[in-house]
């Protein structure tokens, strides 16, 4: 607003003048003031496309005009902050470089160092990098410059992969891991592996592969299998030669077994005519003597015989059938009760009791094992016998046990010795039952074992064949 | 870390650009602590927008941001990496 008053009508001159030129003065000045605001305009103008530049730059939205005006942006000083923002950002950088650059140099130190092959590609199947193991193994003589830019296929693969076992192809076609085990090339065998290495947007850029030389491996791998093979064949010789001469021997035992039941006949029944013709002209101690030769020789008779049947066992080809172990238990207890009709004696037989083998075989295995716990149960006025199965870590396993005399654990392995007794005369045997037991269980590639403890019975387990269709 | 101190400051109805100005001018001002582990930042906020932008920025800065959302509000805790 002009503020000057106009005095033309006053006719003072000097008043006049002084007003003109105080007119022309404040015309200047507004003139000037015009053109700092504009230039301040322009300045701030200039800061703030900076600014929002900038802010573009970091993500986001540009300046307000309302929210900063010419006189606030320069005190606010935005373009400081984000100066000052990027200042340490630059300063982040350069300390993420030194690091990224320490990784990058252990990465080339383990790159050069690894006894692999290591060989990176890119989409086209062209070498972009290679180690020096590689070079060893596939680039012998070649110079750094002729192998760069190389189809991998030719200058490594030497086009002996066909494209269904290419790692390569595999990992292009989606893989996140790929190998060809046991290559063989050039007479040196690897195991190769490929892995991709991924833009950021996801797609495969590179592939890495690596060729790990397996050839001394696969050598000793092979002289091993070798040896395996020899020590098998070895082994099955001296299977073969301990089978053959164990069968002799079953034969021998059985050849001599039978040959002497015939002088022992003589012994018998000559003992029999003197005992009973002539026993008139012995004396008491002759009598006594004649005795006891007799009682010797039906015991040899006994021996001899289990001797037989024992060698019998050995030698009988095992039919292997469903066998009804309850029917043979329930048989065995009936012809145990028929024997001494007097005894009381609980039976607890299992129904159900099945497996795989020899009927006739296990039959003797009921008998001995059954007729064992009838015998040391004798003295028990309520004797129990039980005959059952259990499961043991899923295996089937049955058993037989008594309540009966027991024995000592001391002596458990003296049980399935033949003519071993862990008992004396008061209890009748030839001590050849449980190594039957043991040579047919074995037969039927089973086990047996016993448990007890002296004075409060005893139980036999035994393992066989399981029978898959009951 | 039970030495660290927390510098809280409240920006909610701010939005951008103001909101990731007034954060980083902070971090500006305590670059030194934050970098060392002597001090964190927590911003609170109800602009969605600068959620990313604050995060992003302090990463390039070297350091970690943690946002969580409580009812209406964002935290954007600021420490060292």
């Amino acid at each position: 607003m002009d503020t000057i008053p106009d005095t033309s009508m006053t006719g003072n001159n000097a008043e006049t003048d002084e007003i003109t030129a105080l007119r022309q003065e404040l015309t200047r000045l507004r003139s000037a003031n015009e053109q700092l605001t504009n230039t301040l305009q322009l300045r701030t103008g200039y800061i703030r496309t900076k600014v929002n530049q900038l802010l573009n730059v970091m993500g986001t939205k540009p300046l307000r005009d309302e929210e900063l005006d010419g006189n606030s942006i320069v005190e606010f000083d935005p373009l400081g902050i984000i100066f000052e923002s990027f200042r340490h950002i630059l300063a982040s950088l350069k300390e993420k470089n030194s690091q990224l650059q320490l990784l990058h140099d252990e990465m080339v130190a383990i790159f050069s160092a690894v006894q692999v092959g290591i060989m990176v590609v890119d989409r086209d199947f062209r070498v972009i990098s290679f180690n020096p193991t590689m070079k060893n193994i596939f680039f012998t003589g070649l110079e750094d410059g002729a192998i760069f830019g190389e189809l991998c296929s030719r200058i490594a693969c030497n086009g002996q992969i066909p494209d269904e076992f290419c790692a390569v192809r595999k990992i292009l076609e989606g893989a996140e891991f790929a190998s060809f085990k046991s290559w063989e090339v050039r007479g040196r065998i690897f195991d190769v592996e490929a892995a991709p290495i991924h833009d950021s947007a996801g797609l495969v850029t590179r592939i890495v592969l690596v060729y790990n030389e397996i050839t001394g491996l696969k050598k000793a791998q092979n002289e091993l299998q070798q040896m395996n093979t020899e020590l098998e064949l070895r082994v099955a010789e001296r299977t073969a030669q301990y089978q053959e001469i164990n069968q002799e021997l079953e034969s021998f035992c059985y050849s001599v077994s039978h040959d002497l039941r015939a002088p022992l006949r003589h012994v018998s029944s000559f003992t029999t005519i003197l005992a009973e013709e002539y026993s008139n002209k012995l004396d008491v101690t002759g009598r006594d003597m004649l005795v006891r030769i007799c009682r010797g020789s039906e015991k040899m008779g006994r021996m001899i015989d289990d001797l037989l049947r024992i060698s019998r066992v050995s030698l009988t080809e095992v039919n292997f059938v469903a066998v009804n172990l309850t029917s043979l238990a329930e048989s065995t207890a009936a012809m145990l009760r028929d024997s001494d009709p007097e005894r009381r004696v609980t039976f607890n037989i299992a129904k159900g009791l099945s497996a795989r083998g020899d009927a006739a075989l296990l039959g003797i295995v009921m008998q001995n094992l059954i007729g064992n716990a009838w015998k040391y149960s004798a003295g028990i006025s309520a004797a129990v016998i039980e005959v059952g199965m259990k499961k043991i870590a899923g295996k089937e396993v049955f058993f037989v046990s008594d309540n009966g005399v027991g024995f000592d654990m001391t002596y458990r392995d003296k049980l399935f010795r033949v003519f071993e007794r862990l008992h004396g005369e008061e209890f009748e045997g030839s001590g050849i039952g449980l190594a039957t037991v043991q040579r047919i269980i074995s037969r039927h590639r089973g086990e047996v074992w016993a448990e007890s403890e002296v004075g409060t019975g005893a139980t036999f387990y035994f393992t066989l064949p399981e029978n898959k269709l009951k | 870390m039970e030495n660290v101190q927390t510098l809280e400051f409240d920006i909610t109805g701010q939005i951008c650009p103001s909101t990731l100005l007034i954060t980083l001018r902070e971090i500006n001002n305590n670059i030194a602590a934050l970098k060392s582990g002597a001090v964190r930042l927590l911003v609170k906020t109800d602009n969605r927008d600068c959620t990313n932008t604050i995060p992003e920025a302090a990463s390039n800065m070297g350091l970690t941001a943690a946002v969580q959302k409580i009812d209406a509000v964002y935290t954007i805790l600021i420490s060292k990496e």
